[in-house]
């Protein structure tokens, strides 16, 4: 009987040995890393908003990605790119020789950081020295910048390689940070606790990668929020059911099924705009028979594109005529290509196409409704002859084979704008590294572009759209989404298409 | 017991370096970090430049050694996403996981005693039909599915429970719920099993022949002697845990090691990757050691050998 209460005893002590080690751990004061209490009540926030993947660095000098809608409200660039065109912020003014290769900003040095310390070109000229840097993922948009120079306090010049007319957008979505604060703190410490110009400032981050911003009162212009908590959620329905709990305020990109659920909730408004994304295929035209134009003209009449926005969007998009989309700066807004199925027999015909499947690749996540809107696209190339193979790939799989334009066949993609349609020229038209055709007429069609002004340019735009869309056909526009926003009723959201959306406009 | 601690001290450094060895092989297969991590108007020399500067151009045998001396050094690099030490950004991720599996771990452990213990006690058929057929619902049933069904139920639909992040200590109720309840089953077939065999032996017989009543006999004699197979089969299934905390954590946006290392798979991000998988690794190997070390001290007749 003893040796029985010895090892009970034993048994016992081990329990609480394990109750202890879990309770240790449960009690740990450093709750996730965090620098805020992670483990007490929930950080009080005006609004909370979801953020798609957690923040992996919060440090827009080596970031391009993952933190936009977040350097939007802590940081400020040299100007703010509005939805009508470039408008000062840290620049006063703007200045472009008339090769258009150099590039000279007045800063407003009378402005402050939200430590206090002043402004001037040195915080210019540091922040794009880092993001000029080799291995920096800036230089991908940066590599037309031949050198940069801060020759007075307040002035900033860049010179180009190549003339840009859009550079002024460019140079609007690089925020910059304080140097010296940057180099006193070093990248990890700047990232542990970002200070910046914008209109929010960094309050405390939970690691993880949520972050919550508090409205900066020396700003110029009074915020709407008085703070934001941007949390890591990445599913979309957990965003939406975070919102019908109130725990999330505003929730993008709403999928168009679920609009009439949510309008009968009374304590939630939806409000949609036009989108900046577009559905597309595109062709890999080293391959036959896509190499044919009148292939790819047979596939870009092959579909009845308000149909497909009617049952894949609810109604909730339009046709597209191109890949510039509507808020974009220079959209040119092409009509979308008739559906003529007679003609698009006729066309494929002739290109002598034998018959054969050709691959059909879409990533699952980004395209709004992927397989949906892949079944739809193979059902209507196969009404006209065409057969394919549905390849649905991760987006992460499909992003490389794309990037290393290995991708054979066709594919179908969801792409985002950004606010000037530079950004889908220079990854779509020419030089970006997801062209998959060379053409020496888009090649001076895209030039033409960046080397002009005012109409004359939304003219080279449009131009270079019907080029490449209607001529040449290397795009299939498909359909562009509006995009839905479900938010907390009564909240003074106004959104638009790009960031940052919960600052108060410049 | 010195020369058992060694023996699996090497044998956990020899599997810890098959881990290594196997995570290395699999990150790369996984493919070019680069697409992600560059915008997409980025030409094909930039490209070619930003993977130099990532060592990702040297020959893969190369960058095998500059990993392994790496990890000797507890240095797995940086991340690509977010340019910190990669170590850094799972530990300071690691107390939100073991919280959440510690206390999952207590949960479950009190959980299936408890039952275990009631339907002993109680002897009811129909009560151990109904705990066990419970139990087996619950098993039968994907943790996500779970966990989305219990977020529907308390989160969306009773609003009683949070359900996105840690936010004190009523977010943790439907993670834990999750994550302690998926083992419930298998514990309680091993208690009921084990207090099937003690029941029938002879120091049960003696002990209730000197007149002790049925429940003292079980508690104070069986229950020990139960104990001792349920602890092994606790340490057996700690990986349950890991692995079912990649689910939880993503499901519930937990901000532990498992949520990060899914978005680090996701973005390709190596030495995130590599950090993470090393670290789980070793806790669990650690913990498998000190799982047997307590089994050998609870029982006498189990060697270490």
């Amino acid at each position: 009987m003893r040796s029985y209460n010895r090892r009970w005893i034993a048994a016992a002590a081990a329990s609480i040995a394990v109750v202890m080690l879990a309770a240790s751990c449960g009690g740990s004061s450093s709750g996730g890393g965090s620098s805020s209490s992670s483990d007490g009540p929930a950080v009080a926030a005006d609004i909370s908003v979801p953020l798609p993947a957690p923040l992996a660095v919060i440090d827009p000098t080596v970031d391009t990605a993952a933190g936009g809608t977040v350097y939007g409200v802590l940081f400020r660039s040299l100007v703010f790119n509005g939805l009508d065109g470039p408008v000062p912020a840290l620049a006063k003014s703007w200045a472009i020789s008339p090769d258009g290769l150099t590039w000279t900003y007045t800063l407003d040095t009378s402005l402050k950081f939200q430590d206090g310390s002043a402004f001037d070109s040195a915080d210019v000229l540091f922040t794009f020295q880092k993001m000029l840097t080799a291995g920096n993922p800036h230089l991908g948009t940066l590599s037309i910048v031949a050198s940069i120079e801060a020759p007075t306090p307040d002035t900033f010049v860049f010179h180009l390689k190549t003339p840009n007319a859009a550079f002024i957008i460019l140079s609007g979505g690089k925020s910059i940070v304080p140097s010296d604060y940057y180099q006193s703190v070093g990248a990890d410490g700047f990232s542990k606790s970002p200070i910046g110009a914008g209109p929010y400032k960094f309050d405390s981050a939970v690691a993880g990668g949520g972050v919550k911003v508090t409205a900066w009162a020396d700003y110029p212009i009074k915020q709407p929020f008085k703070s934001i908590d941007f949390v890591p959620v990445p599913s979309p329905q957990a965003q939406i059911a975070g919102l019908q709990t109130g725990t999330l305020d505003v929730v993008a990109n709403v999928a168009a099924s679920q609009v009439e659920t949510l309008k009968s909730d009374s304590k939630l408004k939806i409000t949609e705009t036009e989108g900046n994304n577009v559905a597309f295929i595109a062709f890999n035209t080293g391959q036959a028979p896509m190499s044919s134009l009148d292939f790819r003209e047979g596939v870009d009449l092959a579909f009845d594109r308000d149909a497909m926005v009617k049952t894949l969007l609810s109604g909730h998009g339009v046709a597209a005529g191109g890949l510039i989309t509507q808020p974009t700066i220079g959209y040119p807004d092409l009509d979308a290509p008739k559906y003529d199925a007679t003609a698009a027999k006729a066309a494929i015909k002739k290109s002598g196409y034998d018959g054969s499947a050709i691959n059909l690749t879409y990533p699952t996540s980004v395209l709004l409704n992927a397989d949906l809107t892949a079944q739809a696209v193979a059902s209507y190339l196969n009404d006209v002859g065409v057969k394919v193979t549905l390849i649905p790939l991760d987006y992460t799989t499909f992003l490389q084979q794309w990037a290393a334009k290995t991708i054979q066949g066709m594919y179908i993609m969801g792409y985002n704008n950004g606010i000037d349609a530079d950004t889908i020229i220079s990854s779509l038209y020419a030089g970006g590294s997801r062209v998959l055709f060379t053409d020496d007429a888009v090649t001076t069609a895209v030039a033409l572009t960046r080397t002009t002004s005012g109409d004359v340019r939304v003219k080279a735009l449009k131009a270079l759209e019907e080029l490449v869309m209607e001529t040449k056909h290397y795009y299939a526009p498909l359909m562009m989404p509006n995009v839905i926003y479900a938010s907390t009723a009564g909240l003074p959201f106004t959104p638009n298409a790009f960031s940052p959306m919960y600052a108060a406009p410049k | 017991m010195t020369r058992y601690v060694a023996i699996r001290l090497a044998q956990a450094a020899l599997t810890i370096y098959l881990i290594l060895t196997l995570t290395f092989v699999l990150a790369r297969m996984a493919g070019d970090p680069t697409a992600l991590l560059l915008p997409a108007e980025t030409n094909s020399e930039d490209a070619a430049i930003y993977r130099k500067a990532l060592g990702l151009d040297k020959p893969m045998f190369e960058q095998y050694i500059d990993y392994l001396k790496g990890a000797v050094h507890l240095d797995f690099g940086r991340s690509l996403r977010g340019g910190g030490p990669a170590l850094d950004f799972i530990t300071e991720r690691l107390p939100a996981t073991l919280k959440l599996a510690g206390i999952s771990l207590v949960v479950s452990i009190i959980l299936a005693l408890g039952l275990g213990l009631i339907i002993e006690l109680t002897n009811s058929e129909r009560l151990r039909t109904f705990i066990l057929s419970g139990a087996l619902l619950r098993e039968a049933i994907p943790a996500f599915v779970f966990a989305l069904m219990l977020i529907l139920l308390f989160g969306v639909k009773l609003q009683w429970l949070p359900f996105i992040g840690m936010n004190g200590f009523s977010s943790y109720v439907m993670p834990v719920a999750t994550l302690s309840s998926a083992t419930l089953a298998l514990y309680l077939r091993v208690l009921r099993s084990n207090f099937s065999d003690e029941r029938s032996k002879e120091y049960m017989r003696t002990a209730l022949a000197k007149g002790e009543s049925r429940s003292y006999a079980i508690i104070r004699e069986a229950f020990p002697n139960v104990l001792l197979p349920f602890i092994t089969v606790v340490a057996l299934n700690l990986g349950f845990l890991i692995v079912g905390s990649v689910l939880v954590e993503t499901v519930f946006s937990w901000p532990g090691v498992a949520y990060a290392m899914v978005q680090a798979v996701t973005q390709r991000d190596f030495p995130v990757i590599q950090a993470g998988v090393i670290m789980i690794a070793t806790v669990f190997v650690i913990v498998n050691i000190l799982a047997d070390i307590v089994s050998s001290k609870l029982d006498p007749r189990i060697e270490l050998s």
